[in-house]
This record gives structure tokens, C-alpha cells and sequence, in this order.
């Protein structure tokens, strides 16, 4: 195999292929990026065999094709710290080579064969959806995923389609939730899958801001996305999802809907939280008319009072939360955004509101 | 003394003879007379004496032998820890009524800073007086209450007049310690003494003039704490109490075991000794770890979280058969020592709710405490798990073919 390079192209699919290398040691070829040249093209593909990410490298010339196994982290080293322009890659009969200008490594050849192939997937079934939109939806989302191996079907985000193919996600740990609806795929049946947390934060680096589309292909065990350069394939969690329109409050039992800015409601929640007790994480909230006062105190340290005028005329509320919980949501939005938060007592779950497709509800502490 | 210094907030309550008046309150036959709890057997060591055996000169952490020839016709009763930490349990929610600046040295005795208190119970005067009365009246048990600056002073001081001692410290701290001895200071024991005695210091006092350069050319740097208590300072804060972050069983086998299902029926009888620690003192824990220690000693343990917090037998369980099975197939057999510990505990106000855990399924908690009764009357064997029993029958049978030794040892710590 002989292939030309450009160095930045190389060195940026190399870098988006190595984000789903294993965390753990599960198998020492897979710390590997499998490179294969094909008439023509060129891709990198890495995997934790759960997770596959192939990513076609720009600017190449192939001069002959072949496969190699490039150490991920060594060969982004070397691209990293080249100054030239193009490099150029071969595998002789005993070593793989890449140079570049006055630049030469070799390494050993490790055997290709070792590594898993990429899961064949039926594109033809596949929908489509703009990259944009779905980016905003993964990142507003994701977050909330459980991360104990004990909670393991909410280590996922369930991902829903209705019959009108308007898709839906939710994430959960158990302790808040987060669901959002999006864009319609331009086609495809009602569904409902757990994706992994981990293909799903991949996917949403990958993901270009615009309009541009990417190809989603649901099946019952696996699930592929397709965008650019880019292809994503993962398993899915199996395990049923918690029940959470269960849980979501009803809309008759709402006894407060009170409208929040993000920006203002976020400074009084971590000017609050400066006192607060590491141990329990509880910040007190008091909703009350014309006044949102916000507390914690600490045996050691002390306490705080942050009062935040808002627009709000009904019977007072007190409810306690983590306020990570709340920051976590917050971030993700502008400090401009109106957003509304909906109680029915200090003891239920609190639902915030962003838009009419973001819903985001939290368990108070007790 | 009813206006005191504005800075003397810190008390430290000591209980009086803690065991030994609670075996005294539940059985009146023995109000007036020398009991001792522990060290019965001759093996162990005292853990409490009361006052009357006080007088023949025994007091606690001395040997049991050593007990019985001074007090020969004293009652020795055996340790009834669960007893004492109920009541220790009660006199702590007292303490909290007053304030949250609590840190217990033990059971029996705890520091409280009461400052910014006033408006609400009065000076530290009067809540030293009335937790005092409150724990009286409550568990029918007397404590000594210490009042002063700091937390070295008010331990003196409640030490002072005990038993039913109520010590403040007066405001002049350094004419009220000159006369005390040195080996009132804490940290000092009978080497110190006799070190200070070669100075020349026998009293506070003499620490008190002793000038600080030459003190520290003799005694390193631990003489300028030692000074600064001999002049009534300490700048130790009351920290409040952080409860055990652990609770765990262990066993060291007599010989190493090799069959997975014993081994597992061990931890099984572990992780039901630990949910039940955590039943009793109304915790719950976060994660659990198993330990598996091999023949050739090798020890190797392995954590996890559990899906919610719990104190559930088999919540526990459901993690700990996986975590073995994943330290069996570390070639660790045979096994030489098995444990199982509760992690990352936390009462059950500092939870964090479950928004599915609405419908919970009380079966398993249900059996718990159906278990926990049966064993609190009957005795810890009354009722066992299949294979723990199946274990002990097979140990039971092993003793009686072979002579050599005792049974399997067995430790238990908090």
C-alpha cells in the first residue's frame, strides 16, 4: 500500500476516529486506527466494539491500495508536530511507513486482519434529517444520561420516532430527565431505541452546524448515521427505557407557572450555591409573589440569600434541588432565553420549559 | 459566674460511667453496687466500671484479670453495644436541639459550639444546664458538662467534678490552670510527665513561665502546643459529626477455600451482617466492595455502585455475587479472606429522590425486617439463607471429622 496525504486532512479524521477508541482495555489492537485505501479513497475507522466511527480522509492519493493499523495515539503525535504539507504513507514488507519532508517513521506492521470490519448496514432504509437542528437536540439532552453501569438502559438516550416522523429524545438518571422534540425524518415508521450516551455525543461532534442532512438508520439491534464524511454505527442499549411519560406531570395538576430568564436565574443559582453543603447539595428555593429567594447553608461555612425579582402573583412554594441539576440544563442555552418553570408542590418534580420542545424535570431533594 | 466571657461557647458533655449506668438503670438490683461490663471472661478488657467498682481501682481498657483481683466481688456483665448506642443516639438528638455544631468524641461524649444560640436558648450556661437536665430526665442517665473558650478547656472542665459535674471555666484562664498538674494536658501520658518532670514542670503553671525558645530546644515542636494549652489556648473548631463512610464484614478463613460457593455463602452471611448494620443505625449506602485475599496474599477488591441507595439485603446481593464472581476469575483461589463492605453511606434526608422509584417493590425490605426480628429474639442462626446454612452445615460436619483448631475466625469493623 502507497498513499499520499494531505496532513491536515489526514490529521483531522485521525482525530474524530480516535474519539470512540475503547476507554478500558478490552483488546490491545483496538487501541489501532485501521486505515484502508481503495481506488480513489481513503478512510479511517476506529471501534470499542460497540461503537464504530469511519471517517473517509480528505485529499488523498491512492497509489496503491492496502490496509494498515496505525497506533492512534503515536500517529496523531506525529501529525500533529509535522509542518509539511503532505505526507505520505506506505506499508512495506515489514514496517509502516510515514514521512514527510525531512520526517520519517516506521513502525511495525501489526496484522490487519485483527481487526474488526466496519457492520455492514442497509442505507437504502435509510431517513433523513438536518444535522443542525439534531445537534441542539443531542447536546440539550445528553447530559442527563445516567453514567453507573447499575443504572445501565438510562446510560442511553431513548430515541422515538412517531409515525409522522417527528423525533423525539430523552434522557434520564433517574434523578432529572431531559426530552426534547425535533425535525421530522423525511420518512420512516414509529420507533423507539435506547442509542448509547457515548454514540450519541460522538455524533453530535461530528455533526455540522447547518442545514446540511444526515442519514439515520434504525434497526432493531444496531443503529447508523451517516453525515459528510462520516459514518457512526452503534449497538443499541437493550433494556427497557424507565416509562417516562409516567412521570412527566399532568397538565391539571400544575398549581404555578412561573417565567424565568436563564441568564438571571442561573447567577442567583450559583451565587446561592457558594454556601452550599457538599454532602447534601441542597439549595432552597422560595417561590413567592413577586420574589424567588434562593438559599443554602453549611454547618461549616455559613449562609446564603440571593433574591431574584420575577413575575409570579400565586401561594408560596419551597422546593430543594442540586442545583447542578438546574446548571446543568441552564448552560446549555443563551442567558437570553425565556424559559418557565412549572411546580405543582416542594415534594413533586419540577418541570422547566424552554420553547414549546424542550422539557427538562428534575426530583427535589427531600 | 451568670455573665460569662462573650467567647465561652464550646461545652463538652461527657456521660458518667455510660455502660456501666445503663446496665445499673435497666436492672435496679445493681444501683449502688460494682459492676463492670467487659472483661468478664479474664480474656478481654474493661469497658466500663462504675463508681462503686471505681473506688477499688478499676477503670476501663484494664484487663479483666487484673479487675477481678481488685474488685473481686464485683458483677462483671458482658458489652451490650446495641443497648448503649440507642441511648447514645437519644442523647445526641438532644444535643441537635440546641445546635448543629455537634461533634461526638464516642458514644459517650461530644463537643457542641453554641455560639449565635443565645436568642433562641439562652446563654451556654443555661443550655449546658438544661441538656444536662434533658438527658436526665430522658434516659435517666447523668452527664458532666464542661463550659469554656475552646474545646481543651471545656473537656477539662467536665472532667473536674464528674460524676454530675457542672465546670465553667472561670474567665481568668491562666491562674485557674496553674495548679493543675501536667498530665491533665492532652496528648500527654506517663513518658511526658516524667519528660516534663525532668524540666522541672510539674504543674501548668510552671509551663506557663517556662519561656517558649529554650521549651521548644527541649521537647521539639510540640511544645508550643503544649504551652499554648498550659495558657488556656486551643484553635481546634468544633467540626460537626461526619458520619462513617463505611460498614463492613471480613472473615480470614482457617483454611484456605477453594469451592466459589462457599465462598460466596460467606459473603452472603457478610453482606446480610452489613444491610442489617445499616438497618440498625438507619443508613443506607451508595456503592458496596468485596475483598478476596488469596492463599499466597494477594489482595485484590472490587467496587461498584448500587441502582439506588439501600439497605437491602438483596439489593446488596444482586452486586455483590457479580463483584466475586469478577475477583474469583482473577486466579485468586484459594482464598484465605473474604469481605464485603457498604460505601459511601448516607442518611436517608441527604438522598436525592427517584423520579421512577415511586413504585417501589417492599417485598425484599419486607423479608429484612422479618429477619431482623426473628434474629434479634432468636438469636443470629435462628434463620439463615439457603446456602449459609448449607455452608455451616458443612463446617459443623469438617469440625467433627477434624480436631485441629479452632472454628473460622471472624471480624467485624465499623
Amino acid at each position: 500500500m502507497k498513499v499520499i496525504c494531505q496532513r491536515e486532512g489526514l490529521l483531522q479524521a485521525c482525530q474524530l476516529a480516535s474519539m470512540v477508541l475503547p476507554t478500558r482495555d478490552i483488546k490491545p489492537v483496538l487501541k489501532n486506527l485501521k486505515f484502508t485505501a481503495e481506488l480513489g479513497q481513503a478512510t479511517i475507522y476506529a471501534t470499542d466494539l460497540e461503537l464504530g466511527l469511519k471517517v473517509e480522509v480528505a485529499g488523498v492519493t491512492v497509489e496503491s491500495p492496502g490496509v494498515a493499523l496505525l497506533p492512534a495515539t503515536r500517529v496523531i503525535q506525529i501529525l500533529r508536530e509535522a509542518r509539511v504539507a503532505e505526507m505520505e504513507l506506505e506499508v512495506t514488507g515489514h514496517e509502516v511507513v510515514l514521512r514527510g519532508g525531512s520526517l520519517e517513521y516506521e513502525m511495525p506492521i501489526e496484522d490487519a486482519a485483527q481487526f474488526p470490519d466496519p457492520p455492514e448496514f442497509p442505507w437504502d432504509e435509510a431517513a433523513e434529517i438536518t444535522a443542525g437542528p439534531l445537534k441542539d437536540m443531542i447536546r440539550r439532552t445528553a447530559f442527563a444520561c445516567a453514567t453507573e453501569v447499575a443504572r445501565y438502559t438510562m446510560t442511553g438516550l431513548l430515541w422515538e420516532t412517531t409515525t409522522d416522523g417527528a423525533v423525539r429524545l430523552v434522557a434520564t438518571d433517574g434523578r432529572r430527565l431531559a426530552m426534547t422534540t425535533g425535525p421530522k425524518l423525511n420518512k420512516g415508521k414509529a420507533q423507539s431505541v435506547v442509542v448509547p450516551s457515548k454514540a450519541m455525543n460522538t455524533l453530535e461532534r461530528c455533526l455540522p452546524d447547518d442545514e446540511e442532512e444526515v442519514q439515520v438508520g434504525l434497526e432493531p439491534r444496531q443503529a447508523a448515521f451517516k453525515t459528510g464524511r462520516v459514518t457512526l454505527t452503534t449497538l443499541l442499549v437493550e433494556g427497557r427505557f424507565p416509562d417516562y411519560k409516567a412521570v412527566l406531570p399532568k397538565r391539571e395538576d400544575i398549581k404555578a407557572r412561573i417565567p424565568l430568564h436563564a441568564g438571571a436565574f442561573t447567577s442567583a443559582i450559583r451565587q446561592a450555591a457558594i454556601m452550599i453543603d457538599d454532602e447534601t447539595r441542597r439549595l432552597s428555593l422560595k417561590f413567592a409573589p413577586g420574589m424567588l429567594t434562593l438559599s443554602a447553608r453549611n454547618a461549616n461555612s455559613g449562609r446564603s440569600r440571593v433574591e431574584l425579582p420575577l413575575e409570579y402573583a400565586g401561594a408560596p412554594i419551597e422546593t430543594f434541588f442540586n442545583p447542578n441539576y438546574l446548571l446543568d440544563m441552564l448552560k446549555q442555552y443563551p442567558p437570553d432565553t425565556s424559559m418557565e418553570i412549572e411546580l405543582i408542590s416542594g415534594a413533586h418534580p419540577a418541570l422547566v420549559r424552554a420553547g414549546d420542545d424542550y422539557q427538562y424535570l428534575i426530583m427535589p431533594l427531600t | 459566674m451568670e455573665n460569662l466571657p462573650p467567647t465561652w461557647n464550646i461545652l463538652h458533655v461527657d456521660m458518667d460511667a455510660f455502660y456501666a449506668s445503663i446496665e445499673q438503670r435497666d436492672n435496679p438490683s445493681l444501683a449502688g453496687k460494682p459492676v463492670v461490663v467487659g472483661g468478664g471472661s479474664g480474656r478481654g478488657v474493661v469497658a466500663a466500671a462504675s463508681y462503686e467498682a471505681r473506688k477499688f481501682g478499676v477503670h476501663s481498657a484494664m484487663s479483666g484479670v487484673v479487675a477481678r483481683r481488685r474488685c473481686p466481688h464485683a458483677i462483671f456483665l458482658p458489652v451490650r453495644m446495641d443497648a448503649y448506642r440507642v441511648e447514645a443516639q437519644r442523647i445526641r438528638a438532644i444535643f441537635y436541639e440546641f445546635t448543629p455544631l455537634v461533634e461526638p468524641l464516642s458514644l459517650d461524649e461530644a463537643y457542641l459550639d453554641v455560639r449565635g444560640t443565645q436568642h433562641l436558648f439562652g446563654s451556654p450556661l443555661e443550655v449546658g444546664r438544661k441538656i444536662q437536665q434533658q438527658i436526665l430526665d430522658q434516659t435517666k442517665l447523668q452527664a458532666s458538662v464542661g463550659i469554656g473558650p475552646n474545646k481543651w478547656i471545656a473537656k477539662l472542665c467536665s472532667d473536674l467534678q464528674k460524676p454530675k459535674g457542672f465546670v465553667v471555666a472561670p474567665e481568668n484562664l491562666e491562674a485557674f490552670l496553674d495548679p493543675l498538674p501536667v498530665r491533665r494536658l492532652w496528648g500527654v501520658g506517663e513518658r511526658g510527665v516524667a519528660r516534663l518532670a525532668s524540666l522541672g514542670l510539674r504543674t501548668l503553671g510552671d509551663l506557663q513561665r517556662f519561656p517558649e525558645g529554650p521549651l521548644v530546644k527541649a521537647l521539639g515542636s510540640h511544645a508550643r502546643e503544649l504551652r499554648a494549652m498550659a495558657l488556656g489556648q486551643d484553635e481546634r473548631a468544633v467540626t460537626p459529626f461526619r458520619q462513617a463512610k463505611s460498614l463492613g464484614s471480613e472473615t480470614t478463613f482457617t483454611r484456605d477455600i477453594d469451592e466459589p460457593w462457599v465462598l460466596a455463602a460467606w459473603a452472603m452471611e457478610q453482606t446480610e451482617e452489613v444491610a442489617e448494620g445499616l438497618r440498625a443505625r438507619g443508613l443506607l449506602a451508595l456503592g458496596v466492595e468485596v475483598k478476596l485475599r488469596s492463599g499466597d496474599f494477594r489482595t485484590r477488591s472490587k467496587q461498584c455502585k448500587l441502582a439506588r441507595p439501600s439497605q437491602v439485603t438483596s439489593e446488596f446481593w444482586q452486586r455483590v455475587r457479580g463483584l466475586l464472581e469478577d475477583l474469583c476469575g482473577q486466579g485468586l483461589l484459594p482464598a484465605r479472606l473474604v469481605g464485603v463492605t457498604a460505601i459511601d453511606l448516607v442518611k436517608p434526608n441527604e438522598i436525592q429522590p427517584d423520579l421512577f422509584d415511586t413504585i417501589k417493590n417492599p417485598a425484599p425490605a419486607r423479608l429484612d425486617q422479618a429477619l431482623d426480628a426473628i434474629r434479634a429474639r432468636f438469636g443470629g442462626e435462628a434463620v439463615s439463607r439457603g446456602s449459609v446454612w448449607h455452608r455451616r452445615l458443612e463446617d459443623k460436619a469438617e469440625q467433627e471429622t477434624s480436631e485441629d483448631g479452632p472454628g473460622p475466625g471472624e471480624s467485624t469493623q465499623d
